[in-house]
């Protein structure tokens, strides 16, 4: 999917068509939902932000430039609000729980049958995630799960290359002795920290 | 050439593996310091054994480049963008090997990508596409969407002007007539009047109530005629107001059915 088919859909929605609207929407749901996820780290709150970034882009819908591509236009709404959602909640997200989040996942995993050392994989790197600072974690979101490029994430997040670069390092770093941490609690057959 | 420089090259000039022109420099720099004429004299009594060439080798790196696990760390970690390459790879191979600690972020630094594999993928389900679509298409299908529709269409903005009027007709459409027909009742009077001037002003007054009597039985049907005509115009702009009215119930509609979870066609009202 190159997104060069969401354009006539687009084009139809501005014309009133409610059918290309609910098309447009069943191309994105899964990516806006995991990109929600990826910032928010929980299947909920995923769900309501994902839900927020629809109704922008309704309300926005005809400020879209049909000179861009639409998947690229949509991105940046999407992860503009991610990034904002991200960063308003950060402080409560840090003093909530991250287990709830990732019992819900645990349940939600539509292959039970994974093997056990992926699930402790999956595991650890929510967990680890979960431990990252603001910072860490939206560059680790940006650079390595959305992956963008650097000259991207600097045009995003109107910082200088230089500082997406040095974040982008550090929060690597941040995250692998954070999952070497974890790794090492599950080996004493520790709760990966987890609250 | 500064101390730092001198001994990185050190092992190198120490195996005799430098090549002009840095052997030139490294042998000019150590006749002008004395420090590091130490370092190098140090190091060539050290025995070659290979552990304490080792651990001189790393103490040599640690020194040289200040906090020398950090700046692996950084190379480690941006490896994928930007990979190291000749000697300052050889170098990281070699403080892997010496540092516990680099090694095992190394490797997970490498596994890195399998991690990110792990993590779960959502699949939004049809509860939360009709949860957009309600949030969306259904809430919007209301007053405001039909108020924003009428204000970007003209047409549609004439005909909702029309059916607002005209869903008060039961209150106000007869006193309106009835002010119409008073005004065509003026205006066929305006008629009588000037019919009336030029009978005075063909100074025949005697016949002026005559022409009087005539006129008026043809006034009051003048009259009576407009107002009829005035109810004919009506008569279509209420179908039309009707049909309008029709339209934005079907579009209401859909909205109804999501808000019920039935789902079906909408009829998208953008902003």
């Amino acid at each position: 999917m190159d997104g060069r088919e969401d354009e006539p859909l687009v084009r139809r929605c501005l014309e009133g068509d409610g059918r290309a609207w609910e098309a447009l929407v069943l191309n994105h749901q899964d990516r806006i939902l995991n990109l929600a996820f990826q910032f928010t780290g929980r299947r909920e709150e995923a769900a309501d932000l994902a839900q927020e970034i629809f109704v922008r882009l309704y309300t926005r819908l005809h400020q879209y430039d049909a000179s861009r591509p639409f998947r690229a236009w949509f991105n940046s709404l999407a992860r503009n609000l991610c990034i904002d959602h991200y960063r308003a909640t950060r402080r409560e997200r840090r003093a909530g729980t991250s287990l709830e989040g990732m019992l819900h996942l645990a349940a939600s995993d539509p292959s039970p049958d994974r093997r056990l050392e992926e699930r402790e994989r999956r595991e650890i790197i929510l967990a680890a995630l979960d431990r990252l600072s603001g910072i860490s974690r939206e560059a680790i979101v940006l650079k390595d799960l959305q992956e963008m490029t650097l000259e991207e994430i600097a045009r995003l997040l109107h910082l200088p290359i230089g500082t997406v670069k040095s974040r982008v390092f550090r929060a690597r770093i941040e995250l692998g002795r954070a999952i070497l941490e974890l790794r090492g609690a599950t080996a004493a057959g520790g709760t990966l920290g987890l609250p | 050439m500064d101390c730092r420089e001198f001994e990185t090259l050190l092992p190198r000039y120490l195996d005799g593996a430098l090549r002009e022109p840095e052997l030139a420099r490294m042998v000019r720099h150590e006749a002008s310091c004395r420090r590091c004429h130490a370092l190098a004299v140090g190091g060539m009594r050290d025995p070659a054994a290979p552990i304490a060439a080792a651990a001189w080798t790393a103490e040599t790196l640690r020194r040289t480049l200040g906090a020398d696990c950090r700046h692996i760390e950084r190379i480690l970690a941006m490896r994928g963008e930007a990979p190291p390459g000749g000697d300052e790879a050889r170098r990281i191979e070699q403080h892997l090997v010496e540092c516990r600690e680099c090694n095992a972020l190394d490797e997970v630094l490498r596994a890195l990508p399998s991690y990110y594999e792990a993590l779960p993928r959502l699949r939004a389900d049809r509860a939360f596409t009709r949860r957009v679509l309600r949030g969306t298409v259904g809430r919007e299908l209301r007053l405001r969407t039909v108020l924003r529709v009428l204000w970007r269409s003209p047409t549609l903005l004439w005909e909702g002007a029309l059916t607002c009027s005209l869903l008060f007709t039961p209150f106000l459409g007869r006193p309106a007539l009835e002010g119409a027909r008073s005004l065509a009742r003026q205006v066929q009077t305006a008629n009588v009047e000037e019919r009336l001037t030029t009978t005075i002003a063909a100074a025949d007054l005697s016949r002026a109530p005559l022409a009087l009597l005539e006129i008026w039985p043809a006034a009051r049907g003048q009259a009576s005629t407009l107002g009829s005509e005035i109810g004919l115009r009506v008569a279509p702009a209420r179908e039309q107001a009707s049909r309008l009215l029709a339209r934005l119930r079907v579009a209401a509609a859909p909205a109804e059915e999501a808000a019920t979870g039935k789902g079906g066609a909408h009829e998208l009202r953008h902003p």
